[in-house]
Order: C-alpha cells, then sequence, then structure tokens
C-alpha cells in the first residue's frame, strides 16, 4: 500500500520523498531555509537553536521608519523660518545659533518627536485592537480612553484654565479613571468583548454630554482652545508633552512585543489558541492594557487623532503581506503618517496651521473608502 | 509496550511520543460543566481508552460538545477532576498539556489569506521556544503531517480557496503536526458531504492503526460513528446512557433512550457493525405487536462482528 | 469615531476576555437567545399601555414644570382659559410648542434608531451612521459662517438639506459595486463621509471664533427656545417618516433574517432597505434640524425595546415609539428644573442620565447577549 510505504520513505529518503511528491518546502540543497510563513530560518544545530527571520516585514518596517525619520528632519528645517540642514545639525549637538537652537530644539524637535511618538503609539494600540477583535475596523475608542481624556482635557482647559502640560496630564487621569472603570463595569465574571463595547458606548455618550456642557458654559476664548485641542493637534507640544510618552513606549511596547508572539495564535480562534498552549486570557487582557494605556498616552499629548489607529495597522497590512496586523510595523506606519499630516498642516496654509487631526481625516476618509471598494472587489463585504 | 512503532514523525521523534502514549490516558471523575448557571454535564465519570478511537454520540444539546471540551481543558469544572496520565488536567502547564492532547474545535478560524503550510506550521507552538522557534524536528513534522493528511501540492495555496473537505484537513494536519498522542476531534464532519465524511473518518482510523494515537471525536452520524469506534459514548441530558462496543451499545432500547428514536438495529453488510433503521412514521406499530418483517432480510438479531 | 466603533463590532465576533465562552453556550443551544421580559402578545401589550401612560405623566411634566416654576392651578387655567396671562403666555406659546418638539424628535429619534438597526442588522448601529449629523452640522456652520443665519428657524432647512445630502452621498457610496448597499458597506462609507465631513466642519469653526460662539450652542441639542414654528416646518416631515417607518416593520423582520432568506421569502430586499433609509433619512434629519444632533436615544432605546419585547420590529416600533419621547422629555424637564432659572440642555441630560442607567441594563445581562 502506498500510504504503508510512504511514510518509512520519507523517513529513509527525504529528498527523495519529497522529490517523488512533486514538489518540495524548500528546494533541494538550498542552504537557506524558510520556514512556512516566509521567514527566514538560522539553525544552529551545536547550540540546539533556530531562530526566524521575517525578511519582509523586517524590510518594510525600517523602510517605513527610514521615512518617517527623513520626514521627520525635513520638517526640524521647513517653517516660518526655514533653517538650513546644515544649521539643523549644528543646533542638535549645540552649536547653532541662538536663534535656530531656539526654533530646533525647543519648537521643532519636541513637536516632530512628539508626532512620531504619538503616531506609534496609536499604529501599535490600533494593531492590538484590530487583531484581538479579529476586525478591521476596531480602535482603541472603544473602551471609551478619548472619551474620558477630552472630558478631563476640556475640563482642565475651561474651569481650571490649565497650561498645556496640565492639560495633558489632566487627559491622562480622566482616560486612566474611565478605562478602569469601563472595564470594572463590564466585569462579570469576566469580561466579554460585547459587553466591553456597550458599556463603553455608555461612557462614551456620558462623557460626551460633559464636555458638551462644559463647551456650552465657558468663555468663547476658552471654548476655542478647548476646540483646538478636541480636533487633535501637535501645536505647542514640548518636551513635557514627550518624555511620558517616549517612557511609555519605551516599557510598554517590548512587553506587548513579548505578548504579541501568542497572537499568531489567538489569530486561529480561543478554542484552538488553547488547545496549542496558549494563555489565551493573560495574553488577550495585557494586550488590550498596553493598548489601552499607549492609546491614552497618545490621545493625552495631541487630543483625539484617532484616524491613525485605524489606518495605520491596515497600511503596515498591506505593505507586508501576511495575515495579520503586525505591531512594529503599525507603529512605524503609525509614525510616517502622523509626522507627514502634522507637517502639511503646518505648511499647507502658511503661516496658519491646521490641527493634525484634520489632515490625518482628510487623508482617512479616502482610504476608507479605498477599503471599502477592495473588500467589494474582494467579496468579502457584506 | 510492543516493538517501537513507526511513523511519519521519524523515528526518534516517534518512540519519543510512544512511551507518553501508552500512558497517555484521559479519564474524568464525577465531572460537572456548567455555562453561567446552566449545568450541562452532571458528575459524571469516563475513561477514556488509550490507543483507541471513541465516538461520543447523543442528541442535540445534550452536552457531548461540553464534556470534550470539558476533557480538553477548554472548560473549567465546577466539580470533579479531569486527569490526564493520572494528574489534574487543570495543575498541569498549558505547554506541557498542549505536547500531550491535541484539539480540533468546532468552527476553528483561519486568518484571512494565511496559506496551508503557514497554518499547519502553528500546530508546532507547544512544541518551540523563544530560542527555538523553526527546528528541523519542525518541519519534519510539519511535512510528514501534510503528508499525512495528502496535502503536500496544496501546501502553498491559502486556505480560503478550498473545499470544505480540504479545509478540514489542513486543520486535522495541523493537530498532527502538534505530535500529540491524544487528538480530540469536535464535531470534525458536521459539513462535509459523505465522501469528505468518510475521508477525514479513515485518515483519523489510520493515524490510530499506524501510529497508535488515542483519538476521541463527537460525531452526529450514528452509523459512521458505529463504523469508526471502538469505543462508543452515548450521551443523554449531560450523563452517559450507555458506553463500550458499539455493537453493544447500540440497541433498539438505547437508541430510544438517548434519541427518542423507534428503529431497528442489524448488522452493516459491509463491516458488520450495528445499522440504526428508523422506523418511518407510517409504519410504527403500537409497542406489543410483532414487527413487520424487513426488507433487508438480516433481521433484528443479526450483530456479527 | 464611535461611529465606527459601533460599526464594527458585530455580535457574532465575540473575543472573550476571561469568564465562560459565550459562543460556546449560545452553540449549544440553537435559537435558544435571552428570553426577553415580556413574552406574550397580550403582555406586551398591557406593557405598551403602560409606556404609553409614563409618557403621558412625561408630557404632563413637561407642561407643568419648567425653569420658571408655576402652581399647577395656574398652568391648568392657562391651558384651558384665554386670559392673556404672562402664565398663558409661557405655557402656550413656549412650553406647549416644545412638549409638541419633544414628542415628534423623541418618537423620530426612536423610530429611526430602531430602523437603523433593523437594517444593518447590527445592534450597535445609530442613525447617525448615515451621515445626518455630520452634514446637518457642516451645513449650520456654513449657514452661520457663510450666510449669517442665526435664528432658530432659519437653520432648520440647512440642516435638513445637510442632512438629506450626506444620507444621499453615503448611499450612493455603499451601492457602488456588487451587492449593491450591504450593511457593512454603509457603516464604512458612513464613517467615511462623518470623518470628511466632520473635518470640514472643525476646520471652519477653528478658523472664525465667532461662528464656534453661536454653533456651540446649537450642537448639544436642544429643545430651547424651539416655538411652535419650528414645529411647523419639521412636523410633515416626521409625519411621512413615521408612516414610512410603521410600514416597514415587516419588511424589518424578514431582512433580519438574512438576505439570501428574505430573498426567497419574496421580499424585495433593496426596496426595502431604500424604504427604511429616506424613512431614516426624513426621521432623524427632522429631528436633528430641529433641535440639533441629540445622540445616544436612537442608539440605547431600541436596545431597551429589544429587551423587554424580543426581536419583533413590529414591537420593536412600537416601543420605541412610545419609550424615545419619555426619555426626552424627562430630560428636558430634568434640565428645566436642576439649573433653575436656568436650563441645562437637553442633548446633555439625556446622555448624562440614560447613560447609567444603560450601563445598569448591560450589566444585567438582558442586553449583552444577542
Amino acid at each position: 500500500m502506498t500510504a504503508e510505504a510512504a511514510p518509512t520513505a520519507v523517513v529513509a529518503d527525504p529528498g527523495g520523498a519529497r522529490a517523488a511528491a512533486g514538489r518540495s518546502l524548500e528546494p533541494a540543497g538550498a542552504r537557506r531555509r524558510r520556514a512556512p510563513d516566509g521567514a527566514l530560518v538560522l539553525r544552529s544545530p551545536r547550540l540546539g537553536a533556530s531562530v526566524r527571520v521575517p525578511v519582509r516585514p523586517l524590510v518594510v518596517t525600517v523602510a517605513v521608519a527610514a521615512t518617517a525619520l527623513l520626514v521627520f528632519a525635513w520638517s526640524l528645517s521647513v517653517g516660518d523660518f526655514p533653517v538650513a540642514f546644515g544649521d539643523v545639525l549644528a543646533s542638535l549637538v549645540g552649536r547653532g545659533s541662538a536663534d535656530s537652537d531656539f526654533i530646533v530644539r525647543t519648537l521643532r524637535l519636541p513637536r516632530g518627536l512628539a508626532a512620531l511618538t504619538v503616531g506609534a503609539a496609536l499604529g501599535i494600540s490600533g494593531a492590538i485592537f484590530q487583531r484581538i477583535a479579529r476586525n478591521p475596523l476596531a480602535s482603541p475608542d472603544i473602551v471609551g480612553v478619548t472619551a474620558g481624556a477630552t472630558a478631563c482635557a476640556v475640563l482642565t482647559i475651561v474651569v481650571l484654565d490649565g497650561t498645556p502640560s496640565q492639560v495633558t496630564w489632566g487627559a491622562l487621569a480622566g482616560s486612566t479613571v474611565t478605562s478602569v472603570a469601563i472595564y470594572l463595569l463590564s466585569y462579570r465574571r469576566g469580561v466579554t468583548g460585547y459587553r466591553l463595547v456597550l458599556v463603553g458606548i455608555g461612557a462614551t455618550a456620558m462623557l460626551t454630554s460633559v464636555t458638551s456642557f462644559l463647551m456650552t458654559r465657558a468663555e468663547v476664548y476658552d471654548a476655542q482652545r478647548a476646540m483646538v485641542w478636541l480636533t487633535g493637534s501637535l501645536n505647542g507640544r514640548g518636551w513635557e508633552q514627550v518624555r511620558p510618552l517616549g517612557w511609555g513606549l519605551g516599557v510598554l511596547v517590548p512587553i506587548a512585543l513579548v505578548l504579541g508572539r501568542d497572537l499568531r495564535l489567538l489569530d486561529l480562534g480561543d478554542d484552538a489558541a488553547r488547545g496549542l498552549g496558549a494563555r489565551v486570557e493573560g495574553v488577550r487582557s495585557g494586550l488590550l492594557l498596553i493598548g489601552v494605556a499607549l492609546a491614552a498616552l497618545a490621545v493625552s499629548c495631541a487630543g483625539p487623532i484617532v484616524f491613525v489607529a485605524l489606518v495605520s495597522p491596515q497600511i503596515a497590512r498591506r505593505l507586508v503581506g501576511g495575515t495579520g496586523a503586525a505591531l512594529l510595523s503599525s507603529a512605524a506606519a503609525g509614525a510616517a503618517l502622523l509626522v507627514a499630516s502634522d507637517l502639511v498642516a503646518r505648511r499647507l496654509f502658511a503661516p496658519t496651521e491646521l490641527p493634525a487631526g484634520i489632515v490625518t481625516a482628510l487623508l482617512g476618509a479616502p482610504f476608507l473608502l479605498w477599503l471599502l471598494a477592495r473588500a467589494d472587489r474582494v467579496g468579502s463585504a457584506g | 509496550m510492543s516493538a517501537r512503532p513507526s511513523g511519519p514523525l521519524g523515528d526518534a521523534t516517534t518512540a519519543a511520543l510512544a512511551d507518553d502514549r501508552g500512558a497517555a490516558a484521559l479519564a474524568a471523575r464525577g465531572l460537572s460543566l456548567a455555562y453561567d448557571d446552566r449545568l450541562v454535564v452532571d458528575d459524571l465519570s469516563i475513561a477514556v481508552p488509550p490507543e483507541a478511537v471513541t465516538v461520543i454520540v447523543g442528541a442535540n444539546a445534550c452536552g457531548k460538545s461540553t464534556l470534550l471540551r470539558g476533557l480538553a481543558r477548554l472548560l473549567a469544572p465546577r466539580t470533579g477532576t479531569v486527569l490526564l496520565d493520572g494528574h489534574d488536567i487543570h495543575r498541569l502547564p498549558t505547554r506541557e498539556v498542549a505536547t500531550r492532547l491535541g484539539l480540533l474545535p468546532q468552527q476553528p478560524i483561519a486568518p484571512e489569506g494565511i496559506t496551508v503550510a503557514d497554518l499547519v506550521a502553528r500546530g508546532r507552538h507547544p512544541h518551540q521556544r523563544w530560542y527555538r522557534q523553526w527546528s528541523a524536528t519542525d518541519e519534519e513534522a510539519v511535512e510528514a503531517a501534510l503528508d499525512a493528511t495528502h496535502l503536500t501540492e496544496l501546501a502553498d495555496r491559502t486556505v480560503d480557496e478550498l473545499s470544505g473537505g480540504q479545509r478540514q484537513r489542513v486543520w486535522i494536519a495541523l493537530t498532527l503536526a502538534q505530535g500529540t498522542g491524544l487528538m480530540l476531534l469536535d464535531e470534525p464532519t458536521t459539513f462535509l458531504d459523505l465522501a469528505h465524511q468518510v475521508e477525514v473518518l479513515d485518515l483519523l482510523a489510520e493515524l490510530n492503526r499506524r501510529e497508535r494515537r488515542t483519538i476521541v471525536l463527537v460525531l452526529h452520524d450514528l452509523a459512521l460513528a458505529c463504523r469508526y469506534a471502538h469505543h462508543l459514548v452515548a450521551m443523554k441530558d449531560g450523563a452517559i446512557v450507555a458506553e463500550g462496543d458499539p455493537a453493544a451499545v447500540i440497541t433498539p432500547e438505547t437508541v430510544e433512550a438517548v434519541f427518542g428514536l423507534a428503529c431497528r438495529v442489524i448488522s452493516d453488510p459491509l463491516t458488520g457493525t450495528p445499522l440504526v433503521l428508523p422506523i418511518p412514521a407510517a409504519r410504527r406499530a403500537p409497542r406489543d405487536a410483532p414487527p413487520a418483517p424487513s426488507p433487508v432480510g438480516n433481521g433484528a438479531g443479526g450483530r456479527a462482528r | 469615531m464611535t461611529v465606527l466603533a459601533e460599526a464594527a463590532v458585530a455580535p457574532a465576533d465575540d473575543a472573550s476576555v476571561d469568564g465562560a465562552d459565550q459562543r460556546g453556550a449560545d452553540r449549544r443551544s440553537p435559537g435558544c437567545g435571552p428570553r426577553s421580559l415580556l413574552r406574550s402578545g397580550p403582555t406586551r401589550a398591557l406593557g405598551v399601555l403602560v409606556a404609553l401612560a409614563a409618557l403621558l405623566v412625561a408630557v404632563a411634566c413637561s407642561i407643568a414644570l419648567g425653569s420658571k416654576s408655576m402652581p399647577f392651578g395656574e398652568v391648568w387655567r392657562a391651558l384651558v382659559a384665554d386670559d392673556g396671562s404672562n402664565a398663558h403666555l409661557v405655557v402656550r406659546s413656549l412650553r406647549v410648542p416644545r412638549t409638541l418638539l419633544g414628542l415628534g424628535v423623541g418618537a423620530a429619534l426612536g423610530l429611526a434608531g430602531a430602523l437603523m438597526q433593523g437594517v444593518t442588522r447590527n445592534p450597535l448601529a445609530d442613525p447617525g451612521l448615515l451621515g445626518v449629523d455630520a452634514g446637518a452640522a457642516l451645513a449650520v456652520v456654513v449657514a452661520i459662517h457663510s450666510f449669517g443665519v442665526t435664528s432658530l428657524t432659519g437653520y432648520v432647512w440647512f440642516a435638513f438639506a445637510g442632512a438629506g445630502l450626506a444620507s444621499v452621498v453615503v448611499y450612493l457610496l455603499g451601492s457602488l459595486g456588487r451587492g449593491g448597499a450591504s450593511p457593512v458597506k454603509l457603516a464604512l462609507s458612513g464613517a467615511a463621509l462623518t470623518a470628511l465631513l466632520t473635518a470640514l466642519t472643525s476646520t471652519v469653526l477653528l478658523l472664525d471664533v465667532q461662528t464656534l460662539d453661536v454653533f456651540r450652542f446649537w450642537a448639544v441639542g436642544s429643545l430651547a427656545g424651539r416655538d411652535a414654528d419650528v414645529v411647523a416646518q419639521v412636523w410633515p416631515f416626521l409625519a411621512a417618516g413615521t408612516l414610512l417607518a410603521l410600514a416597514s416593520a415587516r419588511a424589518l423582520n424578514t431582512l433580519s433574517l438574512g438576505d439570501d432568506v428574505a430573498r426567497s421569502l419574496g421580499q424585495r430586499v433593496h426596496l426595502a432597505r431604500g424604504v427604511s433609509a429616506v424613512s431614516i433619512v426624513l426621521l432623524c434629519g427632522a429631528a436633528t434640524a430641529a433641535a440639533g444632533p441629540i445622540g445616544f436615544v436612537g442608539l440605547t432605546v431600541p436596545h431597551v425595546a429589544r429587551a423587554i419585547c424580543g426581536p419583533d420590529h413590529r414591537w420593536i416600533l412600537a416601543w420605541s415609539i412610545v419609550l424615545a419621547p419619555t426619555l426626552l422629555l424627562s430630560a428636558d424637564v430634568v434640565g428645566r428644573v436642576v439649573a433653575r432659572p436656568g436650563e441645562v440642555q437637553v442633548g446633555i441630560v439625556t446622555a448624562f442620565l440614560g447613560a447609567p442607567f444603560f450601563i445598569a441594563l448591560v450589566r444585567r445581562r438582558t442586553l449583552a447577549d444577542l
């Protein structure tokens, strides 16, 4: 019986049997091996170790990150007071003229870094939510992060007449309290995604009403300040905003990457993932927590610019190929998207500065429509 | 244990697994399983015979899927324990359980755009570590699994473009690649046509025969269940009504008790296993009247195996 | 972007973070969903009568209470007799039209929400998904900024036009390509257009602080200051929309079984969806035009209705048409009473008081399973 013969044939003569089967997982005799998902495999038989190097995702991430950094560098140079590139470099090192030092190091550098870090944080947060919900339209808004941050930020602006730094901390406090409250309210012998969304909707509505109330009771110029914050803007972002975000990214992203290794199993459904040894609840809760924390940090710094969280994972996924939004590539895409949008927002109607949130919405809306058209062609819509 | 079995996984791996498999008994004692406040399985005890094919049958919502999920450690029991090799399955590390027990759940989700080989490769996860991400053993296991399920030609296709039967074989290949001695499958044939159902079940029977894997299935089709099962478990309302050899379990009385179906049981002319024939409504005679002569000719008594 | 979040999460996609696996439970007993509160026809009819009684109480309160406290006797006299007194003026020309408007707007929002959820088969759909709110807002902002309109009656036509145009665009975009206007495509195009329009609105508001100063009061949704003229402007649309909505009830039941089953039952799917969409635009557009964007009612009242009376859309519409105005009028009364002699706008109170109630319902599990 061929069935009987085939297994032993595989054991005794791997190359032959594979050739007999008509195809092979790798070209016979090739030194480089590839794992089934396309990653390069490096093996050391002596150590009994092997490592998968996902080539395409890595290349794409590096390329997109490089683009982001290039745009960032460019943004340091352009503006109402153009600074030549050589002067920019000099100022970065601390040897430029007083003027260009001020412009570069106090105004543009923190703003550019804010754009990069906020974009990266939103990108990862969106990727986490989309992977866990297995839904390309999921975003951190669901748990009311944005609404909580907004309500507290507007409160700080309108009632407490806070400085930008105080507004940031207020927003952070608001989003933290809101997320915790929503989690606790949806906990009833465990948290199901659906209940979380419903509670999130309720909480968001309530907090939005608070925001609207404050907007109607404010002095008109306070209302205008609040309005600027509400559209999502990187105007005037300084080092006090960038630092907490930087720390947050530095601590949370590595944890997310470690937990994210099990995401490949979660993609297969809860039961299959558990059967393969993934700690489903732990990984999911941990990742959600990190996603919420990153979104909270990002929104506190720049206001609600949520299209980035929705769109970056999709961009990353289409560039990288493969089966799910990858965390690092989404971060790179988010950073690139936001730093480019901020540059456009700053320069499009110079000297008037638009909020970056408007530019991302103007870019994001057609992208959504494109997703619509694509989904229709593939036939997976409806 | 008899002489070392050889199998597609290569001698070393198979030998290592064989020692596990001999003792890979799965059992439950006094198991109660519930969803929120609804008790589905109540005080059930079962011992899954090693190296045999066990099939669980029963009417809809009798708790067979729930029992399987409880055995597979997907559901925490309200009371009672599930024992894997004599240890409480909920105390064992998750990863270790995953190297001994493989599960094919109902309606598994294949990520969009994933290839067959990639999906099957994910079955190797319990054996991988952060420093051992894709070893030669992993590669061989995946190849062997694809070979055993006759999917080698399809290895580069995306799972979305395959037929239902092929997709099911991919999931079985994944469980195979996991290299476990125990395989639990929750209704693996439900959405397949007859040819594919037989194909899948033949594959499982072959795996059991050649590699001595213990297989536990939930099936709807009684005829196929009787054909392939070494040990049949009939459930109703969260309890086991009868278990054992199919010929002993499937009697008109048991079928009536479990399914509420009046029937006659004959011996399958091809395999000799029990074949259930529902009595047509028009012909259902009052209980103490002698049954009308059956056109099959084998009579209700033939149960030779 | 909650609009997107709502559209995104389909009920079947239930990622359990911890605890019992809901999918397992539902798989086990097909068709055995959560039990609604009232199960038989007679009990449901009785329930509607009780709800109607509650509505009448709300109406009475709305006329009797307000930011100017008035003894009941005086209110009654002002209603029935024409004595030209101050009380008469307040009651007849302020409170009565306001109450009528509250009834109309509330009923419209409730109906529109129920229709939206039925048409998209998504219990998280909100009438704003069709771009109605965003279109109305942009139109009003343009009216204030470019045409210097500041009267409420002036806004009405602009808002209605904006709402209508936006929905038409959303519907057209969503119907492009194969399959016509399916729920997912409508959600995507609605979200995209809403984002675009909101961005444009924000741009204008940021560039012109005077417009912001006027607009921010319209944007919260309020029944204040709307007199009989406003009511007269919108009631034909409300009436037309209501009639269309009630006529679609049966079609919604068939649609909820899925397009294929609906077609095999003889239902003309696209026609039914189109009629419902027209009704939603009429109702929601008129309501937003008259009172500004009031969220939350259209989303949560049908949920509550479904939890009470089950998935039959005829009952859901009946309950929504009674519950929503009760909620709105009660919120309006609270807003008038709580901040005397000023008021808190109804759009704020509805969400602020309604949300905790909604969350409590969600926790009781009657809403969470679907």
